[in-house]
């Protein structure tokens, strides 16, 4: 009794000092860096308001971290935005775009000269379990620092992302997280709920900084580094996948490829009958679900695969043809965009023999209207039913070009085939 | 020269027609009369018209209780029929009063088309329309339920009976035009013409089904897909229009072109707003239904070589204000591109072969 007694009082004492520790880093952190953070808003020309908010941190006396997404409407609509940072009494300054990174959602902004104290970025990534303090302006609420924890770099993410325990909230994005020295470990990106927080790592910002153009490029130039950089991107994606050897699997008489690369995380789903007279149908999906925000009305460098087998022994086979037919009747591209950003899709479609077996094929391709040889690629297959048995596969690209969508189809279709 | 008395109901129409040789014709309810009235606002010995020694007509009322009125709405005793088609009202009868020699309307032609729809507007024929229509209703709903609803499915073929009748909406409103012009109706005609449209619009729809499955690339088979619907409507309109005897042909023409052009002008406002989803040829049949040889997926990846649209990018326009010439931007970027996608074409294929 007394022993456990002592255990819970030991236990405790050490709650508070640990807390205790915490709270006076956080202070220190805070007191230091304070005037070095400040809100980037993207004020509307017409209306001289905010469309939208979030956080920056100065690396020097004149240049700017932040995220690309809180800056993108500048980019998309120059003319009806301007940046500004609200800079605690002096008012709003205007800002500047220097340098995107919209693969790692990274903005350099050119700031009013700060001489005060700037931060410094870490040398490496914290040890897993290091604490770690994010900063930014949560929901306009003021600045504030969240004391977390770094939980290693987010698994089977292609685009590099520290996972941070803590409460990275909107309009903390494009603030800095940093060490309990002080130093920015990577500037906070997205939150997936619960504690669950995302950073792009420092090493992404060194880059973005190792090319900083002396004075601000215009937006067309700004749009061609983002081009350039997305064709440079869905290399990088699908070189693995084009290389590889792609292990198979069956999913009822199809082949279907198994996870091909790290980044593709695969999901399946069965549906089961609640009479006889339904279609059976498993389905596997397998993609790299993150997404290169370019604006609010248009993403992209997603890759998804979609497969399914259908048993419909138990229906008539005309019947069985018509709700086949009827799931291959839409398909949508999976990532979000407006007719400014892309231009009509332009279709294909034919009964081609793979592995011998006749298939109908769709192959759908649109462009995007300003980052030129760049396309989404929507593809689908389905076989042509001998008895009441179906096989849909179908892949969906978003920003790739014409020689990597050529070439993955190829691939595609030569390895998931009715075997 | 003979009299004619016409007994007319309230449109005007005549309900009975008397010819009289005699110089003396009595009107009224009782028996005894040459005319008799059945209105009960008539008297029994109401009105006398007779013919003087020089052959003129007049109309006598016998002091009837309620009267006889001339077209003037005037209640007379005694009056001479001036005119041809002189009107009177006695009690509420109205009656005209007209001599042999009075003008009859041209004979009117039978409306064309009436014979040769004979054959297709028959009992039997009809019926077989309606049953192919009903039956292909039929097929549609049996083929679409699974699952639980596959179980009581037959419920649902109780609604086909009244989709089967909204096709009779047509026929019932060219009846009514053709009632309003004094025209013959030609109910059952139209309606036979309204069905066989349909039934061939079932056939066509099987038959582009297959063809589409088989020939999804096909220039040939996409004309017909316009043409075929295009043909079943400009032949049911024009025919329609021939039975409802419209006589000047260029109304017609226009009518049935402006009534078929609707198929077309659906789509077209539809296609107006901007469309960034994909529409593909998605139609799949059996392997037996298929008569083509599949081709093979290199000539597939060849042939799609032309999706790729170039986009070429207009030269940015100094630092001028990039939004306010953004729509102008884009209609050059569209020349631009077009222009550039032709010679794209040519150096795709240089590098396909």
């Amino acid at each position: 009794m007394f022993f456990r007694r002592l255990c819970c009082s030991l236990a405790f004492g050490l709650l508070i000092f640990t807390q205790q520790t915490l709270a006076d880093n956080a202070q220190q952190v805070f007191n230091q860096y304070q005037d070095a953070l400040l809100e980037v808003q993207v004020v509307e020309n017409q209306t001289q308001h905010k469309a939208a908010f979030g956080s920056g941190f100065y690396v020097a006396p004149e240049w700017v971290i932040t995220n690309y997404h809180v800056i993108a409407n500048r980019i998309a609509t120059p003319d009806s935005y301007q940046l500004m940072a609200k800079m605690g009494d002096a008012g709003l300054q205007p800002l500047e775009i220097l340098a995107l990174d919209v693969v790692n959602d990274l903005a350099l902004l050119k700031a009013p000269k700060y001489d005060g104290l700037v931060f410094t970025l870490a040398e490496g990534l914290p040890a897993q379990g290091a604490e770690v303090f994010s900063l930014g302006n949560p929901h306009d609420l003021g600045m504030v620092v969240v004391p977390g924890t770094y939980n290693g770099l987010k698994q089977q993410s292609f685009y590099p992302r520290l996972h941070v325990t803590g409460s990275i909230n909107p309009g903390m994005s494009g603030g800095p997280s940093v060490n309990s020295v002080g130093q920015v470990v990577g500037v906070n990106v997205a939150t997936g709920g619960n504690q669950l927080g995302f950073v792009v790592p420092v090493a992404q910002v060194q880059a973005l900084l190792a090319q900083v153009p002396a004075t601000p490029p215009a937006v067309q130039t700004l749009k061609a580094q983002i081009r350039s950089q997305l064709l440079h991107n869905q290399n990088i994606m699908l070189a693995p996948l084009l290389e590889a050897d792609w292990q198979m699997k069956t999913l009822g008489k199809g082949q279907i490829p198994e996870s091909i690369a790290p980044y593709m995380t695969c999901w399946g789903r069965t549906n089961t009958p609640q009479t006889q007279y339904e279609l059976r149908t498993s389905a596997a999906f397998c993609g790299q679900q993150e997404e290169v925000f370019l604006s609010n009305q248009f993403v992209t460098g997603k890759i998804q695969m979609q497969f399914e087998w259908l048993d419909g022994s138990q229906l008539p086979l005309l019947k069985f043809n018509h709700h086949y037919r009827n799931r291959i009747q839409q398909a949508r591209a999976d990532n979000r965009a407006s007719p400014r950003d892309v231009e009509g899709f332009n279709c294909r479609s034919d009964i081609v023999a793979l592995n011998a077996h006749a298939t109908r094929v769709v192959y759908c391709v649109r462009a995007y209207k300003e980052y030129p040889d760049l396309y989404d690629a929507i593809y689908l297959a389905a076989t042509v039913p001998i008895d009441q048995f179906g096989f849909i596969s179908r892949f969906s690209l978003a920003g790739v070009s014409k020689e990597n969508a050529d070439a993955f189809t190829r691939k595609f279709m030569e390895t998931v085939v009715w075997q | 020269m003979a009299i004619i008395v016409e007994l007319l109901n309230n449109q005007g129409k005549p309900v009975s027609i008397h010819k009289f040789t005699q110089s003396d014709i009595r009107i009224g309810r009782s028996y005894e009369n040459d005319v008799i009235v059945q209105d009960p606002y008539c008297c029994a010995e109401h009105a006398i018209l007779s013919c003087n020694e020089q052959g003129h007509w007049h109309m006598r009322d016998l002091a009837s209780v309620n009267g006889t009125i001339n077209s003037q709405g005037q209640r007379i005793d005694f009056m001479t029929i001036a005119a041809n088609g002189q009107e009177f009202m006695l009690g509420q009868q109205r009656l005209r009063v007209l001599l042999s020699n009075a003008a009859i309307a041209p004979t009117r032609m039978i409306a064309q088309g009436w014979h040769s729809l004979r054959v297709l507007s028959s009992l039997p024929l009809l019926l077989l329309v309606l049953l192919i229509a009903g039956l292909d209703m039929a097929y549609g709903t049996w083929i679409d339920v699974v699952g639980e609803a596959a179980e009581k499915w037959q419920r649902q073929l109780l609604v086909i009976p009244f989709f089967l009748v909204i096709p009779l909406l047509w026929p019932a409103l060219l009846a009514l035009f053709a009632r309003f012009r004094g025209q013959d109706a030609h109910f059952r005609q139209q309606a036979a013409l309204v069905y066989a449209v349909v039934a061939a619009w079932v056939f066509w729809d099987i038959i582009a089904n297959w063809l589409g499955f088989n020939f999804s690339n096909s220039t040939l088979f996409a004309v017909l897909q316009k043409a075929i619907p295009s043909m079943l409507l400009l032949g049911l309109f024009w025919y329609g229009f021939s039975l409802a005897a419209i006589q000047r042909k260029s109304v017609q023409a226009f009518l049935t072109l402006a009534l078929t052009s609707t198929y077309w002008l659906f789509p077209y406002i539809q296609s107006a707003g901007p469309n960034i989803q994909p529409q593909y040829e998605a139609n799949l049949l059996p392997q037996a239904f298929l008569i083509t040889s599949p081709s093979n997926s290199t000539d597939f990846m060849a042939a799609s070589q032309n999706l790729y649209q170039q986009i070429t990018l207009a030269e940015p326009a100094a630092v001028a204000p990039l939004e306010n010439n953004a729509s102008e931007n884009s209609t050059t970027e569209k020349r631009v591109s077009e222009k550039s996608t032709a010679e794209g074409d040519t150096a795709e294929k240089s590098v396909v072969e």
